[in-house]
């Protein structure tokens, strides 16, 4: 049967990491001629991380980067539903900071930024972090800040956190571990209550698969005494709606209830420890309760007004990720509006197409030509996505989409026929449980995710 | 040939850069005027670093022009649902060339890189390799 594939991931982890062939440390050089300038990124995540890498690497070292997180490592949440199962470790998915510093030169500050301040007359910003910091000064600021969360009553609202007992394990470290203890102490007969988040959110199969997980582990370990109630608040399972219903309505029918138009309206936790979800669709109570709240940009980003009122992520030009408010700010990843989904691997594709208008900004600056307008150029912007999502403990679907910028409302626009999601031709998945996921596939994740880590932290 | 017409024209454009940049090189230049470069990159989330892949995915760098051209001008016309497929048919035959172009030639650059610095692995993982074998081995037996 299948030889796994955890191991295979962590020897070609450490494989990958041998034989990374760097072109050459980076170092900041002197006279960076037309491409001198400093750039900060707020946030080290994989579209901060991307950018900051790409920058150094694409300016071959000419342009300074100081990559701000508050976290001393990033840990990634692809692959991080593998936690709950125990498939795979957190140490799995944490990725150090340090081959960007050592390969290519990036300036890693660990800290939390509290504000941007900017000398119009020497188009100089300074970034301030707090508890006593540093200030960095530079020429463009970047926020990949990742997301923040919407207050939820009862759960997280004023001077209210519950979070500790209500986790949300939608940023992975010690709320995907706390979810999993959460998870594994349940007893007979006890139900785990999940919500989906308002679209758009960060990956968009995320949820359903998070469901999928719990129920194969209830399945498996709980021997199918328990259950898993998906409280979504749009009216359908929002993407591989055949994948997820195949699986909610076959595998795990006697486990997971799907409930649609349950907009989640308040938290109560009580007395006897029962969790409750009260939503438009009725109260449902349970011994686990994992809200994942309604998202917006990350709370830098509306601090520094990129954020109009009542928008809950940041407009930005689809040619750069320029924010549209405020000049030489760009928002990449989860926190801006692109109209793209919310993930790991597109926060990686955006990251590249910023690294690239930032040096062609700075270029242009000095050449007074505008590269990044440049009509070869927008007739080849790309971003792409793709993901696989684990469906049992070891089988996955995928799921795929491209993206390419439309001059004519300078936006980017999904390609026709590049979205697409596993689907086996009849006949060919006797040996598999569904059309839909496959013990390759559950492979072929370790792969993808390998090279992801790998294209974006090393 | 087509290509080869674009990157000349490239190249001419970016006199206008160099002549008034003396100090920059001109491979730099082209870099950064040249688009192939950022749209390449797309593929290194799955392929590998300049398409240098140590993780499984197909290796891109070094391989012939025509292998690329052949596989991606079949899957853009192809209709069945594989993951890739659904890729190619986010770039036009220009692009599919250029990518191609690009990939084919990055085989003279990367051997100049073959002494870079690579990174160290990573310790924590290199640990748990020992402590997954004897899990998996386990599992062998089970499934036996």
């Amino acid at each position: 049967m299948t030889q796994i594939n955890r191991r295979e991931f962590i020897k070609v982890s450490t494989a990958s990491a041998a034989l990374a062939v760097t072109p050459s440390i980076l170092k900041a050089q002197e006279g960076g001629g037309i491409l001198e300038a400093r750039v900060t990124v707020i946030g080290g995540g994989f579209a901060g991380a991307t950018v900051a890498k790409y920058l150094r690497m694409w300016s071959d070292g000419k342009i300074q980067v100081t990559m701000v997180d508050k976290n001393p490592d990033h840990v990634s949440c692809v692959l991080s539903n593998l936690i709950l199962n125990d498939r795979l470790q957190l140490e799995d998915i944490t990725l150090p900071y340090t081959p960007l510093e050592e390969n290519y030169g990036v300036i890693v500050k660990q800290g939390t930024v509290t504000g941007v301040t900017s000398d119009i007359n020497k188009a100089v910003h300074t970034v301030h972090l707090g508890n006593g910091g540093e200030s960095i000064e530079c020429d463009y600021v970047v926020l990949a800040p990742g997301i923040e969360f919407i207050d939820v009553i009862g759960l997280k609202e004023g001077n209210v956190n519950q979070f500790d007992r209500v986790p949300h394990a939608w940023i992975a470290g010690s709320q995907t571990e706390l979810l999993r203890n959460q998870l594994h102490s349940m007893q007979s007969g006890d139900t785990f209550i999940m919500t989906v988040p308002l679209s758009p959110y960060r990956c968009p199969p995320g949820p359903y698969e998070r469901a999928c997980v719990v129920a194969d582990y209830i399945k498996r370990v709980k021997k199918g005494d328990g259950k898993v109630i998906v409280l979504d608040p749009h009216s359908d399972i929002t993407i591989e709606k055949e994948t997820f219903s195949q699986a909610f309505n076959g595998i795990y029918k006697d486990i997971v209830e799907y409930i649609p138009n349950a907009k989640l309206l308040e938290v109560e936790i009580k007395d006897n420890g029962d969790r409750v979800a009260i939503t438009t669709a009725g109260s449902y109570t349970g011994k686990v309760l994992n809200v994942i709240p309604t998202h917006k940009a990350g709370k830098i980003v509306e601090d520094l007004g990129l954020l109009p009122d009542g928008e809950r992520f940041a407009p930005v030009h689809a040619a750069s990720y320029e924010s549209t408010l405020r000049p030489e700010f760009y928002v990449i990843g989860d926190s801006n509006n692109s109209g793209q989904p919310k993930s790991g691997h597109m926060a990686n594709a955006q990251a590249k197409v910023c690294a690239d208008a930032i040096i062609r900004t700075i270029a242009g600056k000095t050449a007074s030509k505008d590269f990044v307008h440049d009509p070869a150029r927008l007739n080849s912007i790309k971003t792409n996505s793709a993901c696989y999502s684990p469906i049992t403990y070891d089988e996955a679907s995928w799921l795929t989409a491209v993206f390419a910028y439309e001059t004519a409302d300078n936006s980017m626009k999904l390609v026709s026929d590049t979205f697409g999601s596993m689907k086996l031709v009849p006949g060919s998945f006797a040996s598999s449980h569904s059309p839909h996921w496959s013990n390759d596939n559950f492979e072929d994740m370790f792969e993808w995710a390998n090279s992801l880590f790998s294209n974006t932290f090393r | 040939m087509k290509y080869h017409i674009n990157r000349l024209k490239l190249v001419l454009s970016t006199g206008l850069l160099l002549l008034i940049y003396q100090s920059i090189e001109i491979a730099q230049a082209i870099d950064i005027i040249d688009p192939t470069r950022a749209m390449a990159s797309q593929c290194a989330q799955c392929h590998g670093m300049e398409g240098n892949n140590a993780e499984g995915f197909d290796d891109l760098n070094g391989e012939p022009f025509d292998e690329i051209y052949d596989e991606l001008m079949d899957m853009l016309s192809s209709s069945d649902n594989e993951l890739m497929h659904h890729q190619a048919k986010g770039y036009t035959q220009d692009q599919i060339i250029a990518l191609a172009n690009y990939f084919s030639e990055q085989a003279k650059t990367s051997s100049n890189n073959s002494e870079g610095i690579s990174s160290e692995p990573i310790k924590i993982i290199e640990k748990e390799v020992d402590e997954v074998d004897e899990i998996d081995e386990v599992d062998d037996e089970e499934s036996d």
